[in-house]
């Protein structure tokens, strides 16, 4: 066994219960609390942005204002007071860090706990030899405040930075493809991250190249009551290729804390975009009292011939999820992928599905969702495939699974499949069911305990999910999954 | 049975405003509590208007917009029945002499309005239907021969026609419906069964409406214990037809099979839309629809089912495929699972696309003719639903109407 395998599953151990649940004492140049037109001004001014991003948002703010909240998630909870939250929590280090022996000894100290081998690069640079390293922007609440690998990626012409960054050096890219994917009217909160957003990463890859690493960011909710607004951007130029990491986990606290990003892809000719992610945000406690309210929007855009994106994501925290990463297949023999496992526990509910629009003819997509409810949660697949009357040939495959451990929760499957074009193939199907008995019993009989039994078979339903994260993610992933239903059995 | 009645032109169609004119028939001579039963669904659509896609479960399919376009009078529906049996009696004229099961139903809530706040159709019935049949299987019979019912669309006229079906304890009764008629109309029916226990009720229904008729039909049904009901429905006609079926199993070890095939072509759009509430343990659900849509025909299949967290042991299934026979012709699914129950078996599965190249060459390179080997493979797509009606007289009549439809 590696040092890092052992590491994660030792890190991942030690998550028992949430052991995240911590808050770091570091000061924040914070804006009052509350969303106005000054404060976005405010926000803007900050961060030195140009004058069309600060109208761009206040484009935003005005529609955000008229917006209705979007209904039809089948999620309860309590109206969202957006005027009882800060909107913009910077640490306080003006000059960037050289190292990161330079970074506050208080943020690795939080990473430490949260078992981010951020020291692990090195080390794992070292061992797997540098075509398997792992670089990391760190968005430590709001603003990145290191950056590894940056001259390794800018050697290969790689642009990996954060959104603020790239606004002020790479502004022709970003005001060409910020809101061309999700534009800033999209929906309510869609809106508000644009009117608000405080950072994010930023990823360009020029034509032809293959990314030498994976790209991750570990999104960490620090600040007591601020919402993170993050957004990134990654383009594809035609031919390159890129995986992208996101990882995120928060402190426990009490209040309900919102989140809303919007992740824009963009996928020329010949592009491939792997984009996977794994939230264990803080689900709220047994009785559903506090967790991270989780509003996302995320699509990809399939602009040219052959462009591939592929979303994989694992859910296990947050009190309320809502998210469907889409694609919108318009390139001719382009291709959409998602694969997710969406574990619920106690009182958690989510919401998430995908959408597949298909435009370009010979398109493909292929949705695999696994489902798992516990406790009193609620967890519901809701997507869409969609074959507009130029996809000839286009080809779809969906399969929904959901697995229900105990009686109290509940797992729902709410599918739309439109097709406008007779050439087009679209299967779908959908099953729920309980662990089998025998199954359980079967490996009782072999000295497991029922968690561990339970976690086993649970891990087998979500296999076909799980074998497409990145080596880094899979096996955290895979704890995860056992930690997230502790307590649902027995 | 029931005449051919003089088409009333009192309370005419008003928009989105339906029942805008309908108080004349709150005629004097109702007993109170149906009055006041009509005066609540009166008000409900004068406040929610007729459906349009903003409701979700009409979200593919405009009858707001479809009825809107229509100048049509109120007219008593036009039901005949092939012979008379005792316990199929005429609604109107027994109206004051009830009995309590059919008051029952008369005087409850649509089935699902708490839940999706959408029934306004229901409401325009129970508003303005005079006419229809109250059927009451007595228990322990056994019927060998079906109830024949023809239900026929009079030009410039809607009609709003109820059925009140009782199947006492251990009956079996097969029902079958044919709709018909000439012209422009909107038949707008509501059905409502109560299957008893270890009773089986078998329901056939075959609509060929003209293009240019609006046909929708609410059927709600609850099913005791050991119940079983099965439902077969084919649509042909309409140049919008909306078959609505709400399910309620309330007793264990109960049945529901609901199956249907839609035949579209022209512009015409079928609307399937389905839920099952298990709320008791133990009980089947199996849905199979099939559809095959040509031309710049809109097929829809909305089916949920619905397990409470009573109704452990399920077993639901459904099924809806569809074959698109022209570039135009568009198929919009959803079907959906809503589940509370941990110890439960449900799955769906939905399939859309073209008739497959390699079967059609197998039958043409052995000399068939590309038209007659099209019709044959649709016919086999559809024998899988022709199959399971248990009634072999239905079944036939099934098969011919698919062959004679692929001939047109």
């Amino acid at each position: 066994m590696s040092s890092i395998e052992a590491e994660t599953i030792e890190q991942v151990a030690a998550l028992e219960k949430y052991s995240a649940g911590f808050s770091t004492d570091i000061e924040s140049d914070m804006a009052p609390k509350g969303l106005n037109e000054d404060i976005i001004r405010f926000i803007s001014a900050k961060k030195n942005e140009p004058e069309w991003l600060l109208s761009w948002r206040l484009k935003a703010y005005e529609r955000w204002l008229k917006m209705p909240e979007p209904q039809w998630g089948k999620l309860k909870f309590p109206d969202i007071d957006y005027q009882d939250a800060y909107y913009y929590a910077a640490p306080k280090s003006q000059d960037r860090p050289k190292s990161l022996d330079e970074i506050d000894p208080k943020i690795l100290e939080t990473y430490k706990k949260l078992g981010i081998p951020l020291r692990e690069q090195e080390i794992l640079a070292g061992i797997e030899g540098t075509q398997n390293a792992v670089a990391v922007d760190v968005v430590f609440d709001s603003v990145s405040v290191a950056t590894t690998f940056r001259k390794k990626l800018k050697e290969a012409g790689v642009i990996f930075c954060s959104i603020s960054e790239a606004i002020k050096d790479h502004p022709e890219l970003v005001r060409k493809y910020m809101g061309s994917v999700v534009p800033y009217s999209d929906n309510k909160h869609a809106c508000l991250n644009s009117a608000v957003f405080t950072d994010g990463s930023f990823v360009y890859i020029p034509e032809g190249v293959r990314c030498p690493m994976e790209l991750s960011t570990y999104f960490r909710i620090n600040q007591i009551n601020t919402g993170q607004f993050e957004r990134t951007l990654i383009i594809a130029e035609k031919g390159a290729y890129v995986s992208y990491l996101e990882g995120c986990t928060a402190p426990m606290r009490d209040e309900n804390q919102m989140h809303a990003a919007v992740v824009e892809l963009i996928a020329h000719e010949d592009a491939e975009i792997k984009y996977s992610t794994v939230q264990n945000w803080y689900p709220g406690d047994e009785n559903g009292k506090g967790g991270v309210y989780n509003f996302v929007t995320k699509r990809a855009l399939c602009e040219g011939r052959n462009a591939k994106v592929s979303w994989t994501q694992v859910e296990t925290g947050s009190a309320i999820t809502w998210k469907y990463p889409s694609c919108i297949l318009k390139g001719d023999n382009s291709q959409g992928e998602f694969y997710s496992v969406a574990i619920t526990n106690n009182y958690q509910q989510a919401d998430t599905g995908t959408k597949m629009i298909h435009i370009g003819k010979n398109t493909k997509s292929r949705i695999i969702s696994k489902t798992i409810s516990a406790g009193h949660s609620d967890s519901t697949y809701r997507g869409l495939v969609k074959m507009m009357p130029a996809a000839e040939n286009g080809r779809n495959f969906t399969q929904c699974d959901s697995l229900l451990i105990g009686d109290q929760c509940g797992a729902h499957t709410v599918p739309y499949i439109e097709s406008k074009n007779a050439s087009a193939m679209l299967e779908h199907e959908a099953t729920t069911s309980k662990i089998g008995e025998d199954q359980l019993f079967y490996c009782q009989q072999r000295g497991m305990n029922e968690e561990e039994a339970v976690a086993l078979i649970v891990n087998g339903f979500c296999k076909e999910v799980l074998q497409n994260l990145p080596m880094e993610f899979a096996v955290e992933a895979q704890k995860l999954v056992g930690i997230s239903l502790e307590g649902s059995v027995g | 049975m029931a005449q051919p009645t003089p088409i009333k032109k009192d309370h005419k169609l008003d928009d989105y405003n339906i029942a805008t004119n309908c108080n004349s028939s709150f005629n004097a001579a109702l007993p109170e509590w149906l009055k006041s039963a009509r005066l609540n669904a009166y008000t409900d659509v004068q406040q929610s208007g007729l459906p349009t896609p903003k409701w979700e479960r009409f979200k593919y399919t405009n009858v707001a917009q479809s009825i809107k376009n229509k100048n049509l009078s109120y007219a008593p529906a036009d039901i005949s029945t092939e012979r008379d049996l005792n316990f199929v009696t005429d609604l109107t004229s027994n109206l004051n002499a009830l009995p309590d099961w059919a008051k029952s139903f008369l005087s409850s809530a649509p089935a699902g309005q708490e839940k999706y706040q959408d029934m306004a159709l229901w409401d325009i019935n129970s508003a303005l239907f005079e006419n229809g049949l109250i059927v009451n299987i007595l228990a322990h019979s056994d019927q060998d021969k079906p109830l024949n019912l023809t239900i026929k669309g009079r030009n410039g006229c809607h009609t709003q026609p109820r059925f009140l079906i009782n199947a006492g304890e251990n009956s079996h009764f097969t029902i079958n419906e044919t709709h018909e008629g000439e012209g422009d109309f909107w038949h707008n029916g509501v059905t409502q069964i109560h299957v008893g226990k270890n009773a089986t009720l078998r329901h056939y229904r075959f609509q060929s409406n003209p293009d240019n008729a609006v046909h929708t039909q609410n059927t709600a049904v609850t099913i005791e214990e050991g119940g079983t009901y099965e439902c077969f429905t084919m649509t042909m006609g309409s140049g919008l037809s909306r078959n609505q079926i709400h399910v309620s199993i309330i007793g264990s070890h109960a049945e529901c099979i609901l199956n249907g095939i839609n035949l579209l072509k022209h512009e015409q759009i079928g609307d399937t839309t389905i839920t099952i509430e298990h709320k008791a343990p133990n009980c089947t659900s199996h849905q199979n629809y099939r559809s095959v849509l040509n031309d710049q025909s809109n097929g829809i299949f909305q089916g949920k089912v619905h397990v409470h967290q009573i109704a452990q042991k399920t077993d639901g299934y459904q099924k809806s495929d569809t074959l698109l026979l022209s570039d135009t012709a568009q198929m919009n699914t959803k079907p959906e699972l809503e589940i509370y129950a941990d110890d439960v078996k449900c799955s769906h599965g939905t399939t859309t696309g073209k008739l497959e190249d390699t079967p059609l060459f197998y039958l043409r390179s052995r000399g068939i003719p590309e038209d007659e080997a099209r019709a044959l493979l649709i016919q086999s797509f559809l024998g899988d639903i022709t199959e399971r009606i248990s009634d072999e007289h239905i079944r036939e009549m099934a098969i011919n109407q698919v062959i004679s439809w692929l001939k047109a």
